[in-house]
């Protein structure tokens, strides 16, 4: 175990710089208070007043923000664009019915959708009013129906819940795409750079699998943990500027530690798979192999699919096969309130998959690791994952 | 850390790497593998580490306790592979504590030896820089000592002077003779032979997988049939024709018209050879020559051939 110890703490730190991490977080940092800066300027900076022409006779009264201004005439476009030049105008409105007007202005900005909003609400309450309806009519016309929609998974995984499925989902595909990158340059580069027959004096074949698969499992989850920091900011950021609290970002403790719980096992079953498969690959460059190596990222696609059917047939079904349970079960308990037998028999299974996964890659890894100059067959290493060369 | 070997043969594919290998090589002895390229000579290392299997015969070590093994624990013994390399991103020192560690050492004890070693071959003040920022030469040092820095009782060095130049190969000839002073026992292969020669107590050459000779440098001359070099410098003008070969005088030639080089076959009485030439005619000086390894290298591999 020591020296399984060993080689997942050199496999880690090999990846694991604390100078790039800081200078990592530290550039997120920046990037977060850019966006942040912006935002607060822009929201500074818009315009408090809008000096706005009219033309024609304007029923509707509008709000304080728009400070109207008769003009004169009918002018054509260019006459118009002229006088906005000259009277300092952000836009002139012209009133051609009640229900038809026009506006010009010399470009796109927000008000101009306030100003639309402003016009439709106020056309449309002087329509009712001419339709002789009381006010009680009127508002029910207005807002027909109330409907509450009390949400039991918000209640079981907490209010964000809708956040937290498409969040779970990506972090998912974020560390499926760390592990197939991290062992493939680690165990290539081992080939490449000849350290093998060296490593294999020092160790047996299975410590160096099983010391690797927890090394690049430990490094999957710290970059796991850096977009999780990072998503949670923004979340918070959209939350502060949407006006939503800062808590509705706000999720169940068991919920968040029974996602860690597959994510972590999902991260180590896919690293068995991965350090296996790329002790068969002698040159990632020209190794026709290496688009095999992306097959686990089916799993993590599908997801996106079911995602707004949590707990329909197929993310059911998928959720407990082991290939594909990683990435389904974190993402349906992450939605809503999955029967505790499904998570429990996803789990079993899930081990299950890893003992054999292990157990299939270490005879891949102990064939093949010292293969230098070409690479097994397909034949080869479906013989190599049968049977047992100890 | 003793070792026996017996019979052991080895086949990859067609290719019948090594073919009823027997050998012993004692405690704290220096043993060369020699022979051409191809000859099995890290097939052999490989087996004897335990990184292949032999297809027959036995392979036993025993340590000064009395403890045998078929195959050696991995903190007992350091491997210098043939085809060598380490973590090009890592830096010198962690590489050789981690390498250590594997070995058992414990950290602080790994530290210390990385230090020393490095300090002894001049690279004390690159311990913290990545090992892809050293030449060659110092890259192979590095090697060299990540095979070592445990202390085990016995060493297998596979070509350990290649890449190296003059001067570094001389540090390595002493680091293999402070190793060997401290009681390991070296297996090396090598292709210079001159250094080999000054080295290795025993030497065993295989060819094709075989043994061809195998002994002290002594007792492969003698199995060699090659014999020593008289080179005389008469006080006189001499002729070849002057000394016929005989079962003593495998060839003659001159060197220049006062001096004669005699080949002499291995069962050769020199001094009774000597006795007869200084009664017959005037000698100046009288040098003797005994085959080098290189010699008996060329001679054995060509012969075979």
């Amino acid at each position: 175990m020591d020296k399984i110890w060993l080689v997942a703490r050199w496999e880690f730190m090999r990846n694991f710089k604390w100078k790039q991490e800081l200078v990592g977080y530290l550039i997120m940092i920046v990037i977060y208070g850019a966006i942040i800066a912006v935002q607060v300027w822009s929201a500074a900076s818009t315009q408090a007043t809008i000096k706005l022409g009219v033309i024609g006779h304007l029923e509707a009264e509008l709000s304080g923000k728009f400070d109207i201004e008769p003009v004169e005439g009918r002018p054509d476009s260019t006459a118009i664009f002229q006088t906005i030049d000259e009277s300092k105008l952000d836009g002139v409105l012209v009133i051609e019915q009640a229900d038809k007007v026009s506006l010009y202005a010399p470009q796109e900005s927000s008000w101009q959708r306030e100003l639309e909003q402003q016009l439709a609400d106020a056309h449309r309450v002087f329509l009712l009013n001419s339709m002789d309806i009381n006010e009680e009519q009127l508002a029910k016309l207005q807002d027909p129906i109330e409907l509450t929609f009390v949400n039991q998974a918000e209640e079981v995984v907490g209010s964000g819940v809708k956040q937290l499925g498409m969040m779970v989902a990506v972090l998912s595909a974020v560390a499926v795409f760390t592990s197939f990158g991290l062992s493939m340059t680690s165990v290539t580069q081992e080939k490449q750079h000849r350290i093998t027959e060296q490593l294999l004096t020092c160790l047996t074949h299975q410590q160096w699998v099983d010391g690797k698969a927890l090394g690049l499992c430990l490094s999957s989850l710290k970059s796991l943990l850096s977009t999780a920091i990072m998503m949670g900011l923004i979340f918070t950021a959209i939350s502060v500027f949407s006006g939503d609290a800062a808590s509705s970002f706000d999720v169940s403790f068991l919920v968040v530690i029974e996602v860690l719980v597959f994510c972590t096992l999902g991260i180590f079953f896919w690293n068995y798979v991965f350090v296996g498969f790329s002790a068969t690959i002698d040159d990632p460059n020209h190794s026709g192999k290496t688009g095999m190596m992306m097959l686990p990222m089916l799993p993590v696609m599908l997801v996106f699919i079911v995602i707004g059917e949590p707990n329909g047939q197929v993310a059911k079904l998928l959720s407990l096969f082991p290939l594909t349970s990683i990435s389904f079960m974190p993402m349906r308990i992450a939605s809503m309130d999955v029967p505790l037998w499904q998570v429990g028999l996803s789990i079993v299974l899930l081990i299950g998959g890893i003992y054999y996964v292990r157990l299939f890659a270490s005879r891949i890894f102990r064939a093949n690791i010292t293969l230098f100059g070409k690479e097994p067959g397909w034949g080869e290493i479906w013989h190599n994952m049968l049977k047992n060369d100890k | 850390m003793q070792l026996s070997v017996k019979d052991v043969k080895k086949q990859y594919a067609a290719v019948q790497a090594v073919d009823g290998l027997s050998f012993d090589v004692g405690k704290g002895e220096i043993f060369a593998l020699l022979g051409p390229n191809g000859a099995g000579k890290s097939s052999t290392i490989r087996m004897l580490i335990g990184l292949t299997k032999s297809d027959s015969g036995s392979i036993r070590f025993t340590e000064q306790g009395g403890q045998q093994y078929d195959r050696l624990p991995s903190e007992l013994f350091g491997y210098l592979p043939e085809e060598r390399g380490l973590y090009q991103e890592a830096t010198i020192l962690n590489t050789l504590i981690y390498m250590a560690q594997l070995k058992g050492m414990s950290k602080a004890d790994a530290t210390q030896q990385a230090n020393e070693w490095l300090e002894r071959f001049d690279l004390a003040d690159r311990k913290k820089d990545v090992l892809k920022s050293l030449s060659k030469g110092n890259q192979q040092k590095v090697q060299l000592i990540s095979s070592v820095i445990h202390r085990p009782a016995i060493a297998f060095l596979d070509e350990p002077f290649s890449g190296l130049d003059p001067v570094n190969q001389e540090k390595v000839i002493e680091f293999l003779i402070t190793l060997k002073e401290k009681g390991t026992t070296i297996i090396l292969s090598a292709h210079q032979m001159s250094l080999v020669e000054k080295l290795a107590d025993r030497f065993l050459l295989m060819n094709q997988g075989k043994l061809a000779l195998y002994g002290t440098m002594q007792e492969i001359r003698t199995k060699t049939l090659l014999g020593a070099t008289l080179i005389v410098r008469f006080s006189h003008d001499v002729s070849v024709s002057m000394f016929p070969t005989s079962e003593d005088i495998t060839h003659v030639e001159h060197s220049d018209e006062q001096t004669l080089v005699f080949t002499l076959s291995p069962t050769c009485n020199v001094p009774t050879l000597l006795q007869v030439i200084l009664a017959e005619h005037g000698v100046d000086t009288i040098q003797t020559q005994q085959p080098s390894l290189h010699d008996i290298y060329l001679n054995s591999v060509k012969g075979a051939q």
